[in-house]
């Protein structure tokens, strides 16, 4: 009973503190391997905390749509950081068919970024927000995919089971195969709802961005915290969710579990920035050929289970 | 005392428009008489139905013999119908009110008597094909449906586009009844009467069972608006009067949902591959439509595709549940059936919402494109967020509404995934995947419509001078924002009577008690609304403290240019640009451009339609081939009398011929 006290703690801990943590480490690595120094490790907080003291410029043209954006975006992806089970301990919130309310979180999440983009009438948001939907159309169908591998696999529709039922089997008893294609597909998928390099590149607001940055734009003050913050959740929650599919041996001792879990995540980030300093950003016609290909991975790992 | 009631009711509403007909057409009497009349009606309905549910073991029925050769005049109640009743009471209530402000008869002289009149018998007929019991009544009052219907498309009988539609609907109709009658034709031959819903023998793999589907599934679907026999639905959903699209979208759909529902439940084992063929054609037809709902730069168009759509996810349930039966898995059939049960009372609720914004946004702006439309949140702020939730509501998005029946429907189809071992329809499951993916297109569709006209800009100057509705039209749209949030946060309200209604329907359902597994995790669920609601509360409260620095309001940013205009605003064309043509193969763009040439070009323009490929491309073309071929054997028959004396001839001949082989 403690234990699963001290795992909550930890989880909500981790889940409200850590995230920008993983931004500041994947600026580091990109940075490190451009020859350059780059900014602290804990840039991102200092960048959160200089934001929320600012004041906010509203368009005439927002409505209450505009305010309402960042902040839905975030108690979303907050609400689906309390449905994945970060590593080996259980998830806060779980029952029959979590799985589903966290896709339609961020879901929700999707349909007020986009349209607290489009409320300020900018041309160039309005084709962020028009990216945003039309590549959830296919990195959603990979993502629920990947899923049913795991559904399939464990036996169970809620998140805190089938994630990690993996990591509670013995690796004989695995479809590694399986796993395999699902957890490339997955990494895929977390790359593109995060906008990542080589979907989209977060490195600029402009020239080189065309998706989550463009969408934002207009967005600043505490409003922009919210935004940068809740995106940082986003790859965190994305980042614990597919860890499960490339699952060490848990260990007995639950501390050593969260620094193996802390390990990884940090090891998540660099992969990231590796990804980003070595990969060009595609050109935005072949992205969905990149997501077509994350589906197909994903489903050919779900149809290698049925036999 | 039930019976009476429902019949009072029925007799309320097919009259509430008579007074008013019996009126000068300068009175304004007649509407505020049809309105007490239909809500009087709802009320004695709404009370039969409590009472039903509340005090009576069995299932209340009256039978009564008539003056005609066939049938008798037999009617009943029971939970399955008491869900198919609430919306049409509820939403043909709520539909005369928001008439008032919408179609008032000082403004249409002409055809707001016509309307009134129609609307009252449509909810009568509606009512009594729920509660009938005998087939030549259910295709009496069928057939009042399908003229009532035709006749509130049609209502401003001097626009073109509403007559084609009308007509349409009216082969359509008349198709539907025609599959019917033979569907109940067979059902004479299999049980020997015309009593409903009878329950048929096992040997449903006869070729007379199949029959029997076949014909329900193509004449209800015609209704119901499954694909490719959706091909009325999109243009009378958007040339009748808005609250008349949404009474018979939200509700109209459902009759034919209903029959399927009905007609699938007449056998206890019923083969595989009929609940198999539902969910192919669930799917198909929610990722077909929500397609073309995307492209259209109608909104009303669009809202009607997305009916469409609705009702494939309500198919999709619906099979799962025939598997369910078929295989033996109650788990299905609860979540399957249930799910459907649920999203057509969720449908109910936000696409009459959805409608009736699309009519303030018509009443206000005089067009219904898209494109012309923006900024319109800040002249009607209160429609604008009623169209926000119910955005919100048909795009499943928690923690509302359409969240509930999509994750019961998703919950079922993973389901399958799990089968024991010997059941070999795991890949069934695969349907998650494809209604996923429908449903972020919903996503993107709504975003498209709700952006385009609430958001941004104004476009137009008609865009730039509308006006909010008035009272009358606002608050139906408040009790439907209402039940779109109160099925959401606390949907055990109506797991009740949902289970007492999936128990007419198979009453082997309950064998294990797989109701109570699948209720647990909704009390978890709501209890996970109830904080998110708290949160986004809470949150909107700390957003909406911060105030922007004092000073006028700058305009949004234009990216370094000094003089953005709303023309340069992302369009909602643009905005599904990439997906509208990934999926040209289907949609079958009809693209207009003049070529710019030359360094000083004419004036050039470009147009792009997305016309209904099954009727436009498939169904009118064939159909003019069929007159023109026609037209080539019209002159055969206007010879003169030389002629047809050389056709009795020739016809002698053969059979002269034939008698003697």
């Amino acid at each position: 009973m403690a234990l699963s006290l001290i795992n909550m703690v930890m989880h909500l801990v981790l889940l409200a503190a850590a995230p920008p943590l993983m931004l500041g480490l994947i600026q580091r690595t990109k940075a490190l391997l451009a020859g350059r120094k780059g900014p602290p490790l804990l840039q991102p907080y200092y960048d959160l905390y200089k934001l929320l003291r600012k004041g906010i410029v509203l368009s005439k043209t927002a409505t209450w749509i505009f305010r309402a954006g960042p902040m839905v975006t975030l108690v979303a992806v907050l609400l689906g950081g309390l449905l994945v089970p970060f590593g080996t301990s259980a998830a806060p919130l779980h029952f029959q068919g979590d799985v589903i309310l966290l896709i339609y979180v961020l879901a929700l999440a999707r349909f007020f970024t986009s349209l607290a983009a489009l409320d300020t009438g900018s041309s160039f948001e309005g084709m962020g927000a028009a990216r945003e939907v039309t590549f959830a159309c296919l990195s959603e169908a990979a993502l629920m995919l990947g899923l049913l591998v795991l559904i399939k696999f464990s036996g169970s529709l809620s998140l805190n089971t089938m994630l990690r039922a993996p990591a509670m089997h013995a690796f004989a008893m695995l479809p590694v195969a399986s796993l395999m294609l699902a957890a490339v597909g997955m990494f895929i998928v977390l790359l593109a709802e995060n906008a990542r390099i080589p979907v989209d590149d977060p490195a600029t607001h402009l020239e080189l961005t065309m998706i989550h940055e463009v969408m934002v734009l207009d967005h600043s003050g505490p409003l922009l915290a919210l935004v940068n913050y809740g995106a940082a959740v986003k790859l965190f929650v994305f980042a614990a969710l597919f860890l499960h599919f490339v699952p060490p041996v848990p260990s007995a001792s639950p501390a050593l579990n969260w620094a193996v879990f802390a390990a990884e995540m940090l090891g998540v980030a660099v992969a990231i920035g590796l990804v980003e300093s070595l990969m060009a950003r595609l050109r935005l016609t072949h992205v969905p050929t990149l997501l077509v290909a994350a589906s197909l991975l994903c489903g050919f790992g779900f149809i290698l289970m049925l036999r | 005392m039930v019976m009476d009631l429902i019949i009072l009711a029925t007799l309320l509403a097919a009259g509430s428009g008579v007074p008013g007909v019996l009126m000068s057409r300068r009175s304004s009497a007649g509407e505020w008489i049809a309105v007490a009349m239909i809500v009087t009606a709802s009320l004695a309905a709404l009370a039969a139905m409590g009472r039903q549910l509340a005090f009576a073991a069995a299932p209340a029925g009256l039978s009564e013999p008539w003056a005609l050769p066939w049938g008798r005049f037999a009617i009943g109640l029971n939970a399955m119908g008491v869900v198919f009743l609430i919306p049409i009471v509820c939403i043909s209530s709520l539909g005369a009110i928001y008439g008032l402000a919408y179609w008032p008869q000082a403004h249409h002289r002409r055809n707001g008597r016509k309307l009134r009149l129609c609307w009252g018998l449509l909810t009568a007929a509606m009512m009594l094909i729920v509660v009938a019991r005998d087939a030549v009544l259910f295709l009496m009052v069928w057939e009042v449906m399908g003229l009532a219907t035709f006749f509130l498309i049609t209502t401003k009988d001097e626009d073109a586009g509403a007559t084609d539609s009308g007509w349409i609907y009216l082969v359509a109709a008349h198709l539907s009844a025609l599959a019917l009658m033979g569907m109940f034709a067979l059902l004479r031959v299999a049980t020997g009467s015309f009593a409903l819903w009878p329950v048929l023998p096992t040997s449903s793999s006869s070729v007379l069972a199949a029959g029997i589907f076949i014909l329900g599934v193509v004449g209800f679907g015609l209704k119901a608006g499954f694909m490719p026999l959706h091909v009325w639905l999109p243009g009378a959903h958007a040339n009748a009067p808005s609250h008349v699209s949404a009474f018979l979208s939200g509700v109209g759909l459902a009759m034919g949902v209903f029959g399927v529902v009905m007609v699938s439940a007449q056998w206890a084992m019923p083969p595989i591959w009929w609940g198999v063929l539902l969910l192919v054609i669930g799917t198909a037809t929610s990722l077909g439509s929500i397609i073309f709902a995307l492209a259209q730069s109608d909104y009303k168009r669009l809202l009607a595709y997305s009916s469409v759509e609705n009702i494939g996810i309500v198919l999709m349930g619906i099979g799962l549940a025939v598997v369910g039966r078929a295989v033996g898995q109650p788990l299905w059939i609860f979540l399957g059936l249930g799910g459907a049960l649920l999203h057509i009372l969720n449908h109910s609720l936000f696409k009459p919402l959805l409608f009736m914004g699309a009519g303030n946004m018509l009443h206000a702006t005089g067009t219904r494109e898209i494109e012309v439309l923006g900024g319109l949140a800040h002249r009607m702020p209160r429609t604008a967020g009623l169209m926000a939730l119910g955005s919100a509501a048909i795009c499943g998005l928690p923690p509302l509404n359409g969240f509930i029946s999509e994750w019961m429907i998703y919950l079922g189809l993973f389901n399958c995934a799990l089968v024991p071992a010997g059941i070999r329809l795991a890949w069934l499951a695969l349907a998650a995947p494809a209604l996923a993916v429908a449903g972020t297109m919903a996503l993107a569709g709504f975003v498209k419509l709700f952006g385009a006209t609430f958001l941004g800009l104004p476009r137009s100057s008609q865009a730039a001078e509308a006006h909010e509705a008035g009272v009358l039209a606002i608050a139906p749209m408040w009790v439907l924002a209402f039940g779109c949030v109160v099925l959401g946060l606390a949907p055990a309200l109506v797991m009740g009577l949902l289970e007492r209604a999936i128990a007419r329907w198979d009453a082997a359902a309950f064998v294990p008690q797989p109701a109570l597994a699948a209720v647990e995790p909704l009390q978890k669920l709501s209890l996970i609304f109830g904080g998110l609601t708290a949160a986004l509360l809470l949150g909107a409260w700390l957003v909406y403290r911060v105030r922007p620095r004092p000073g006028a309001a700058p305009a949004t940013w234009g990216c370094g240019y000094g003089a953005p205009t709303s023309r340069m605003q992302f369009g909602a064309g643009s905005f599904v640009r990439m997906l509208t043509d990934a999926y040209r193969a289907i949609l079958l763009p009809h693209r207009r451009s003049v070529k710019v040439q030359g360094f000083a070009p004419e004036t050039a323009s470009a147009s792009v339609e997305f016309p209904d490929t099954v009727l436009d491309r498939g169904l009118l073309p064939g159909f003019r081939m069929v007159a023109r071929l026609a037209g080539r054997v019209r002159p055969l028959q206007s010879q003169p009398v030389g002629g047809y004396l050389l056709y009795v001839l020739v016809a002698l001949l053969v059979l002269l011929a034939i008698a003697a082989c």
